[in-house]
């Protein structure tokens, strides 16, 4: 419970740094809800225009982009500072969070922690315009909504997962902004569309080695299509925390390769 | 209290390479340089000593401190500190230290520096009663009142040093690590750190490793001395039996009223000292002190005319290390 | 020669980092094969206008690896300049402020387009099959056409980096500029798609002369014709440059910088 305390604390302590700055902060949130909203809009006019992608409604598509929108969101809120990790290692910033009596981990998440305030409305938006008109069309029922926050939860770990263990090679390669174009970025685009547009190479890519097929396109066959079953969702949910689990371990043991700026 | 046993740290560097497809080749090769940044250090360290621990840049210092409190894991060796090792147990060592590192600042920098301290204090999970008695006393001692309302930022650096040290004594730790905590201060803020560390130890009975470049430091506080180079320590004693040692290597600038008249390398060839310059009017020579006196220098320089003016020059610290082989 | 000098300069320094470089190309041509893959993805069995499936595929393709010649750096840098204060003195450079940041900026432009769009264009030649200009002309006008563009790209960036004398911070700024460039420029749609509105704001822009322009150059859709419209725009942008810098000039006069 107290480090639950101490994450609140000191993200506090982050966002009250960043208020310092009040115009920048507004101007900031409010140019990232528009940066976030033409991307949004960009793709929602190709898929409408062409009503629809590889058999899934424009609706469906909308849902999993929504998801992803959400996850990403999430992601962000908790561990925004492991995208950025690159200058923790290379200008030796780690050193002042080893100082700390707490797992690093939880320093590292709580720096410049950011609301991410425009990708949630953005994402919240078109996730009730989405699910309700599948409910209304008798294509998904209320129980919908649960599933998708279980969607939101299980995708946001592994997100983080696969975030972290990106981070970590780091500890080996020092450089990882490169790598983490790849495993963040290209990834996480890719799961905004339905896996099925994908040549076999990358759709078994993005279940195995790089699994954030996990994340949206997987659980969401279940939840807006009626495919699989229920059992995906708890199946997702594992694979989830194993993957967690795996990279917490995988952190620890980078910690111990950590060089700081020594040279 | 600590103990560094045998402790060696190898760093391991990729080798980039040069020439045609280099970027592919050094992506792919698997060939390292290996960088020996500490090589088999040991020491022990009781309570309440001051010790100093200095050496050239490079040499392994800040290495070897980021080791004693559990940043770095030692590639060989092992660190002992209160029973507990700082790799094993770090969270639970971490509480026992206090860390400064001149260069860089714990505290929040946007942020008032009251906030700073509230916010550590929930870190280090205090009591509210024990946390306002410490503030109470660290405030009082490095005369923090006015600055508590003020964003760190905007602190002068021998203000942000008062601060960033009351950060490091909060949780009131048994050992204290200092990392440069006079580099780049002015001579009165130098002065001012040094009583505060001074009370540290003596009143406070703060076990103190402190690194520095600056001598004065070394001489004003410390009750022993380790000196490392190319990541070996090569003296580990107290500061007389250095001084001892090294004896106090000296340069003097000595100028004349008049240019000096050609003959004075032979006069001055059997002396105590010796000559390494001459530009003018100006002679330079070098000597120590240990084996003889300034004063016995100006008295022999006089016979070569009047002397105007007298500059000596602090010895420089590479000198100092070739000297202790 | 200065001009050429200072190019050259952050063109050798953009060299030192290859193995990073390597990387960043690799994702840029996976995620650029994620936009193509959404193409195929709707269009199965869709006419789509004068382009075709195969069309299309290229015409993606093109744009990502396009986006490296008009991808100028933040504000130019601009914004650093702005929050250390150093920017008195680079205003004090010997040549106008504006010739000396498009000069900078060019050398990381050769840079990228030796290093990473034409790179990008023949592994997705190689193994898309994209569509090659027929005539041996067309690669000059597509080349003239990126030129073109590359230079629109820096004046927004320029604009974009003289924003921070108000704002002290561009970089959310840039975002929605490169938002604005994948809804606007024909990026991901080509401009004759968007709705109706759109279409009119995107044709009121410079923004379709920055990848809609080139790409339907090189795709021998359109005739080098369609450069006016991109020289219209520098020379406009031009204009603006030159007008911001004089405002901005004062600012810093005034505020005794």
């Amino acid at each position: 419970m107290s480090w639950i305390h101490i994450y609140f604390r000191l993200a506090g302590a982050s966002l009250r740094s960043q208020m310092q700055y009040k115009f920048n902060f507004i101007l900031s949130t409010l140019l990232v809800f528009l940066m976030f909203g033409l991307e949004l809009m960009t793709v929602s006019i190709i898929i409408y225009k062409f009503n629809g992608i590889k058999g899934w409604s424009v609706y469906e598509a909308g849902y999993l982009f929504a998801i992803m929108m959400f996850v990403r969101a999430f992601y962000r809120i908790i561990a925004g500072e492991i995208n950025g990790f690159e200058k923790y290692l290379v200008q030796g910033m780690l050193d002042q969070l080893l100082l700390r009596p707490m797992p690093v981990l939880l320093v590292l998440v709580t720096r410049n922690f950011r609301p991410m305030a425009g990708e949630l409305v953005l994402g919240t938006t078109t996730m009730s315009i989405c699910l309700s008109y599948l409910i209304e069309n008798k294509q998904a029922t209320l129980w919908a909504i649960p599933c998708s926050l279980a969607v939101i939860v299980s995708g946001t770990i592994i997100t983080l997962a696969i975030g972290l263990a990106t981070a970590t090679v780091g500890f080996w390669t020092h450089r990882i902004d490169e790598l983490q174009r790849i495993t963040d970025n290209a990834a996480s685009i890719a799961s905004q569309y339905p896996l099925s547009i994908y040549p076999k190479w990358m759709r078994i890519t993005l279940l195995t080695v790089l699994p954030m097929g996990f994340t949206s396109y997987m659980p969401s066959l279940y939840v807006i299509r009626g495919e699989l079953g229920l059992w995906i969702l708890p199946a997702t949910m594992l694979l989830a925390v194993a993957l967690l689990l795996g990279a917490l371990s995988f952190w620890k043991l980078g910690l111990r390769h950590y060089q700081s700026t020594g040279t | 209290m600590i103990i560094a046993h045998r402790l060696n740290k190898t760093f391991r560097l990729p080798i980039v390479m040069e020439g045609r497809f280099s970027a592919v080749r050094t992506l792919l090769s698997r060939e390292y340089r290996d960088v020996e940044a500490v090589n088999d250090i040991s020491f022990e360290i009781s309570k309440g000593e001051f010790v100093g621990y200095i050496g050239p840049n490079g040499a392994g210092k800040s290495t070897t401190i980021k080791m004693l409190c559990g940043i770095l894991h030692p590639t060989s060796g092992e660190v002992t500190i209160n029973g507990c090792s700082p790799q094993k147990q770090r969270q639970q060592v971490v509480r026992q230290l206090g860390v400064v590192f001149g260069q860089r600042t714990q505290l929040w920098w946007d942020l008032p520096l009251k906030d700073s301290f509230d916010i550590l204090a929930s870190l280090y999970k205090l009591e509210q009663q024990f946390f306002k008695n410490q503030l109470g006393v660290l405030t009082e001692i490095l005369q923090l009142q006015e600055l508590m309302g003020i964003p760190v930022r905007k602190l002068s650096l021998g203000q942000r040093m008062r601060a960033d040290l009351a950060a490091s004594l909060l949780h009131d730790p048994d050992i204290l690590f200092l990392d440069e905590p006079t580099i780049g201060l002015d001579v009165a803020a130098k002065k001012q750190i040094r009583d505060y560390l001074k009370q540290m130890n003596s009143q406070w009975n703060k076990t103190i490793l402190l690194t520095t470049h600056d001598m004065d430091d070394i001489e004003q506080l410390c009750s022993r001395v380790i000196v490392i180079n190319h990541g070996a320590a090569i003296y580990d004693g107290d500061l007389e039996t250095l001084r001892g040692r090294i004896g106090l290597p000296t340069v003097m600038k000595i100028k004349f009223r008049e240019a000096v008249s050609p003959g004075y390398e032979d006069f001055l060839s059997a002396s105590t000292f010796q000559v390494i310059g001459c530009q003018d009017r100006v002679i330079t020579v070098a000597c120590n002190r240990k084996e003889t006196t300034a004063m016995e220098v100006l008295n022999r320089m006089s016979k070569l005319g009047t002397i105007e003016d007298i500059h000596l020059e602090e010895p420089n610290f590479e000198d100092i290390i070739h000297r202790i082989y | 020669m200065f001009s050429l000098t200072l190019a050259r300069k952050s063109y050798a320094r953009n060299l030192q980092y290859r193995s990073a470089h390597l990387m960043r190309t690799f994702a840029s041509v996976i995620i650029g094969y994620i936009y193509i893959a959404v193409w195929m993805g709707v269009s199965e069995g869709q006419a789509l206008g004068d382009y075709g499936m195969h069309g299309i595929i290229s015409y993606i393709a093109f744009n990502q690896a396009c986006l490296w010649v008009i991808m100028a750096t933040n504000g130019l840098g601009i914004e650093e300049w702005v929050r250390t204060g150093q920017i008195s003195h680079e205003l004090m450079k010997p040549m106008h402020f504006f010739w000396y940041m498009q000069n900078r900026e060019w050398g990381q432009t050769w840079y990228q387009l030796l290093y990473s769009t034409i790179p990008i264009l023949l592994i997705y030649i190689v193994v898309l099959k994209i569509r090659m200009p027929e005539h041996p002309i067309t690669w000059l006008w597509t080349l003239i056409a990126m030129l073109l563009a590359a230079y629109i790209a820096i004046c927004i960036a320029y604009l974009i980096g003289i924003a921070a004398f108000w704002t002290t911070e561009s970089r959310w700024l840039n975002g929605v500029h490169m938002g604005l460039n994948m809804l606007l420029s024909g990026f991901f749609i080509p401009v004759e798609w968007l709705p109706g509105w759109l279409k009119t704001i995107s044709a009121l822009s410079p923004y379709p002369s920055l990848q809609y322009v080139p790409s339907r150059i090189y795709l021998e859709l359109d005739s080098f014709n369609a450069l006016k419209l991109s020289l219209f725009w520098c020379l406009l942008l031009t204009i603006c440059c030159f007008a911001i810098t004089r405002t901005v000039r004062r600012k810093v006069e005034v505020q005794g910088g």
